[in-house]
């Protein structure tokens, strides 16, 4: 859906020239959401604004949905940008509009009837969430709802990607997963390739499917978002994995053994340390109707045994697998069958 | 009333009332069509504009400069030939319009041009990220945006503006500008002077106050 190809980019200020991005290549699939994380100062908006051309390429190649856009004069890139939405860290919406003004303004640049803006704008609105605020201005939303008339204006010409430079950067944590959940909505639904410039692998590990680690202007490490929290290769990537509380990566790690064994079960144990608890483990770990592997082990000393949990997938026949865990049940461990 | 007032003819003053209002109610409207040319053109020539051109923004800049800084009254002087070319007299109120025009518009150009560097860079760039053109930017988010500063620019150069046509006055534009130095002060008439200044007062005071409403029904921010 877009490929980057030997791209270059080197401003030039009064203090010398300035390089921001040193042949960079990048493919992002169509329908993903793509992520790029990087420092400040790493380069992440130069490599957004690249896609849509905002900025120019010193060298190299940019090409969207099967156009090469770097090849393009201003006049024709007018028209292919309305294929590309982009929302902003500052929402940077019109304040003297209000919010369905804002919504219609692609429409209006377009060249859209009035009739079939006043339908599309009211589709918008309900797509993001903003029912009732229609003719409120910007000045009265709150930062969340900004990014919603935000995005709500970024997908009105339908566009076949949409680029978010830190989109979530000037909200809170709550509103910052709301806004992340509107956009993973919107992938899944419309189909819309998205990338997602960040410097919080909170956001990366929420909806990204894969993810580049962007630094000095060049991409250091790639991969899918899994495969980088489990094994990060390069220290800046190990710098951001370590940003994720320790109970997120858990999570991953649970999911990624889920998603490998889509059979096994996955029980999360929690011994409460009060009796010793020790046999009833033996007994589910040495059954041999059974294979048990232990994914996370949080488990403490105490006075009579051990308090704290384990999480296990345990693969086997059905009702062999349910007997052990009614088994274990039995025996004062209180099991929690994990969702698949 | 007359007693008060012994040397005021009221019909007189009435008239000149409505001269001064002919005369900034006219060039007020040319006055604001090439201020926001002028203003835009600044704007949009200058480094990193959208037609950035680093020659008609140094004319453009020098002549709003100069025009800037020549004092009123000599304006008018030099200004002669151009009057007589263009109204055909020296004499009158319509004879004062154009150098009152050309003496307001760079002032409100530079207030234009501003009101325009304050509209959000960001809102600048997502326009032309939804694939709008350098004309669609100006009309649709450039002006709106800087509404408000255009506005109260407009309120101060208007008022600037009776200012400068009550000094047209004095060399015959007619108005309480004339009415105030021939039948006040030249006759020795304190009367008349301090009526007609109370009436440009009070036009000058109308003109803010109806320039601060519209500037805050505009503004959204
Ligand atoms: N218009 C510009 N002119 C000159 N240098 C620039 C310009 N834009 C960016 N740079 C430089 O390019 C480099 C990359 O900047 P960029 O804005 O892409 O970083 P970033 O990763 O987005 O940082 P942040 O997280 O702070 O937004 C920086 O060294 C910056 O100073
Ligand atoms: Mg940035």
């Amino acid at each position: 859906m877009i490929r980057l190809t030997h791209v270059k980019k080197v401003y030039q200020t009064s203090a010398g020239p300035v390089k921001a991005l040193t042949d960079l290549n990048l493919e992002v699939r169509q329908g993903e959401i793509f992520g790029v994380i990087g420092y400040s100062g790493a380069g992440k908006s130069t490599l957004i604004r690249l896609i849509n051309l905002l900025e120019r390429p010193t060298e190299g190649r940019v090409e969207v949905a099967g156009h090469v856009l770097s090849a393009l004069s201003e006049k024709e890139l007018s028209r292919e940008r309305k294929q590309i939405g982009m929302i902003f860290q500052h929402f940077n919406l019109l304040w003297s509009r209000t919010v369905a003004e804002n919504i219609a303004f692609p429409l209006e640049l377009s060249g859209l009837s009035k009739d079939k803006r006043k339908k599309r704008v009211e589709e918008l609105i309900r797509l993001v969430g903003l029912e009732g605020r229609a003719s409120s201005y910007p000045s009265q939303l709150s930062g969340g709802q900004k990014q919603r008339v935000g995005i709500a204006r970024a997908l009105a010409n339908n566009p076949a990607v949409l680029l978010c430079d830190e989109a979530t950067s000037a909200l809170d944590p709550k509103t910052t997963d709301s806004i992340l959940q509107l956009l993973s909505d919107i992938n899944r639904s419309l189909g819309i390739t998205i990338v997602l410039i960040t410097h919080e692998m909170y956001v990366i590990n929420k909806i990204c499917h894969r993810v580049a680690v962007l630094d000095k202007g060049s991409i250091v490490e790639e991969g899918t978002v899994r495969d980088i929290f489990l094994s990060p290769q390069q220290a800046i990537t190990k710098e951001f994995v370590g940003q994720v509380a320790a109970p997120l990566k858990q999570q991953i790690r649970i999911e990624k053994f889920q998603s490998a064994n889509p059979d096994g079960k996955i029980v999360q144990l929690h011994f409460d340390g009060k009796t010793d608890q020790q046999p009833a483990v033996d007994r589910l770990l040495h059954n041999q109707a059974i294979r048990v592997t232990i994914i996370v082990s949080e488990l403490a000393p105490s006075q009579n045994g051990f308090y704290g949990t384990l999480v296990l997938l345990i693969n086997g026949h059905q009702d062999t697998v349910q007997s052990a865990i009614d088994q274990i049940r039995s025996e004062s461990v209180k099991v929690e069958v994990l969702p698949s | 009333m007359n007693q008060l007032f012994p040397h005021v003819d009221w019909m007189g003053m009435l008239t000149a009332t409505g001269q001064t209002l002919y005369m900034t109610l006219v060039s007020g409207v040319f006055t604001f069509i090439f201020g926001v040319i002028l203003g835009l053109v600044l704007f949009l020539t200058a480094k990193g504009g959208l037609y950035e051109n680093a020659i008609t923004y140094r004319i453009t800049s020098s002549f709003v400069n100069i025009f800037r800084a020549i004092p009123f009254i000599i304006l008018i002087i030099l200004l002669i030939p151009l009057t007589v070319l263009i109204i055909g007299t020296m004499i009158g109120a319509s004879a004062a319009l154009p150098s009152i025009i050309i003496g307001a518009s760079p002032f409100f150009a530079r207030l234009v041009e501003i009101g325009l560097h304050e509209v959000d860079k960001g809102v600048i760039e997502a326009s032309q990220s939804m694939g709008a053109t350098r004309f669609q930017i100006i009309w649709k988010v450039l002006l709106p945006e800087s509404l408000p500063s255009i506005i109260s620019g407009m309120t101060v150069t208007l008022i600037a503006l009776i200012g400068n046509t009550a000094m047209a006055g004095v060399v015959g534009a007619g108005g309480l500008g004339t009415l105030a130095y021939n039948d006040g002060f030249e006759a020795n008439n304190n009367d008349v002077t301090f009526v007609a200044t109370i009436i440009i007062l009070v036009i000058v005071f109308i003109i803010q106050f109806i320039g601060d409403i519209i500037a805050r029904r505009v503004d959204k921010r």
